[in-house]
């Protein structure tokens, strides 16, 4: 329970209530509290036992079972993409250069941001509702008492296969988005699928591929850790599993938008963004 | 075993476990009586330092755990096991995984691993739901599967939190015999926390009784018996006196006025 006195560190938050203390002192302290825990999480990662079950089974959850619904976004936004595009480019002529707008925007931007917004809705859901209940059924407090550092089993091992999943998912769907622009340049514009094909690779750059990368990797830390995070400091209620999922997907939604114009900008700076040939 | 001084729980502002002293010896089977939101599961919580009161100090085995961090806790917590009153089973693995979770977390699955599981599902009659999954568990098998777990672990103080809540008349009579013979059979100390008076009588050798967040009685058997105090023996023994008058309530509630009142006043 939470009181006077500052929390000590191995105290959770699911077992204390901040909701007497202001909004902006609970935000703060919420910031504070997810860059400390993504900070142990990493620490832990480096650290035995590796918990391969875990592992494997929340790759499972994040990667396997989001792999539809990111197909399906990804085909349905390279179509739009193109067809778009096409309207665009007709005016000028240009129909040749829907192939490579529709893969430079495709891996640079769309794929990550909308890969993570699907699997932010899907799996860091999933991964704040499942964690939650187990602090409301009291497993959290079984397994500490058992043992277990909750971090290292719950929370390193979601990390982990956040990072993995979210690189992997955002390439399959950069295909699929690309194979999408592809079957409306074919059957809309005429285009022949060899040329959209082999434009669509030459736009692309190693840079390209790199950031487009990076940034799901990025996005798959702030899913697990918002996620876990908001699951286990939830109150111990059937109200505080509804909020802390909200919350998941509200926060993740925010902070994949604004991790993406801060990486953005980053590569921007340093040069890793050309435009497109 | 298990002590503390002054400790002070509090939730927002409000103060809800203010105890002053608390001592569990080894080998004698202690229960803490209260009524239902007394603190009673924050108290075994707070023991066992998965809660840190904001004042006061508790010791575990000698060693005081209230500013200790949790890598520091774990070892201390080996000695000690706790049955929840929801089981807190882990949904995820089969019964026989849940009682050997201690185990198997430092470990792969053994022959013996396997034997002691069945040994112990045993004892609380459940061996046939070795490879079930909680979900499959009514809320009585699921706190078997606890006591189980809790036994599993060859702990030397097990608490448990209310024990015979939802259990049949047949199971309680079997768990309160269990506990009873705890610390002869396995060396086990256990510290329950129930409101369920005829069980605590029969497990208990030395009782607290809790009332909002303050203990109203420490001391043996005997000592219970024999105390004066208006508040021990009104929650032992409750009169007319501690009844909620209904006819009082606003909205005259159907549940305190007799069948035929109620009936008659629905024109039936």
């Amino acid at each position: 329970m939470r009181g006077s006195k500052p929390l000590p560190e191995h105290i959770t938050m699911s077992q204390g209530s901040s909701r007497h203390l202001p909004r902006t002192t609970r935000a703060l302290a919420a910031l504070g509290g997810v860059t400390l825990f993504t900070f142990q999480a990493g620490v832990r990662g480096f650290t035995l036992p590796m918990y391969g079950r875990e592992f494997l089974l929340e790759t499972h959850k994040i990667g396997g079972q989001s792999l539809f619904l990111v197909c399906f976004t990804g085909l349905f936004t390279g179509m739009v993409l193109a067809l778009q595009l096409s309207v665009q480019l007709q005016v000028f002529g240009a129909t040749s250069l829907v192939a490579p707008f529709v893969s430079t925007s495709v891996v640079r931007e769309l794929g990550p941001v909308l890969t993570a917004l699907v699997v932010a809705g899907r799996a860091g859901a999933g991964i704040a509702a499942e964690l939650a209940a187990m602090v409301v059924s009291e497993q959290i407090d079984a397994m500490r008492l058992e043992g277990t550092d909750i971090i290292q089993k719950l929370v390193t091992s979601r990390l982990r296969a956040a990072l993995l999943s979210l690189p992997l998912l955002t390439l399959i769907a950069d295909a699929v988005a690309v194979g999408g622009g592809l079957l409306v340049a074919v059957f809309s514009l005429g285009v022949h699928p060899i040329l959209y094909t082999l434009s669509a690779l030459e736009a692309l750059t190693l840079f390209d591929l790199v950031t487009g990368l990076l940034k799901p990797f990025c996005f798959g830390g702030v899913i697990a850790m918002i996620g876990c995070y908001a699951g286990l400091h939830t109150h111990r209620s059937a109200a505080g599993v509804g909020a802390a999922t909200t919350q998941t997907v509200v926060l993740c939604s925010l902070l994949i938008i604004i991790t993406d114009f801060v990486l953005t900008k980053l590569f921007v700076a340093v040069g890793w963004v050309a435009p497109v040939r | 075993m298990i002590r503390f001084e002054q400790v002070t729980i509090q939730y927002g502002h409000q103060c809800i476990l203010e105890a002053e002293n608390f001592h569990l010896q080894r080998g004698v089977p202690h229960v803490i009586l209260g009524a239902s939101g007394g603190g009673k599961t924050t108290i075994l919580k707070v023991m066992l330092g998965l809660i840190a009161p904001v004042a006061g100090r508790v010791y575990l085995d000698g060693v005081e755990i209230t500013s200790l961090p949790e890598r520091a806790l774990r070892p201390l917590r080996k000695k000690f096991a706790m049955v929840f009153q929801g089981g807190a089973l882990f949904d995820e693995l089969t019964v026989g995984e849940n009682v050997g979770y201690r185990l198997l977390e430092v470990g792969h699955k053994t022959p013996w691993i396997e034997r002691l599981v069945r040994e112990k599902l045993c004892l609380v009659g459940l061996e046939d739901a070795i490879d079930r999954y909680p979900a499959e568990l009514s809320g009585g098998m699921t706190k078997r599967v606890a006591i189980a777990r809790a036994l599993a672990s060859s702990p030397e103080v097990i608490l448990f939190d209310e024990p015979t809540a939802g259990l049949d008349p047949i199971a309680v009579y079997n768990l309160n015999r269990l506990i009873l013979a705890l610390p002869e059979i396995a060396h086990i100390t256990p510290l329950v926390v129930t409101h369920d008076v005829p069980s605590a009588l029969t497990v208990g050798q030395s009782f607290s009784i809790l009332r909002s967040g303050t203990f109203l009685f420490q001391g043996s058997r005997d000592a219970l018996s024999e105390s004066l105090d208006e508040n021990v023996t009104e929650f032992l023994h409750p009169t007319e006196a501690s009844l909620i008058d209904w006819t009082q309530c606003d909205s005259r509630s159907a549940i305190a006025l007799p069948y035929a009142e109620t009936a008659s006043a629905n024109g039936r």
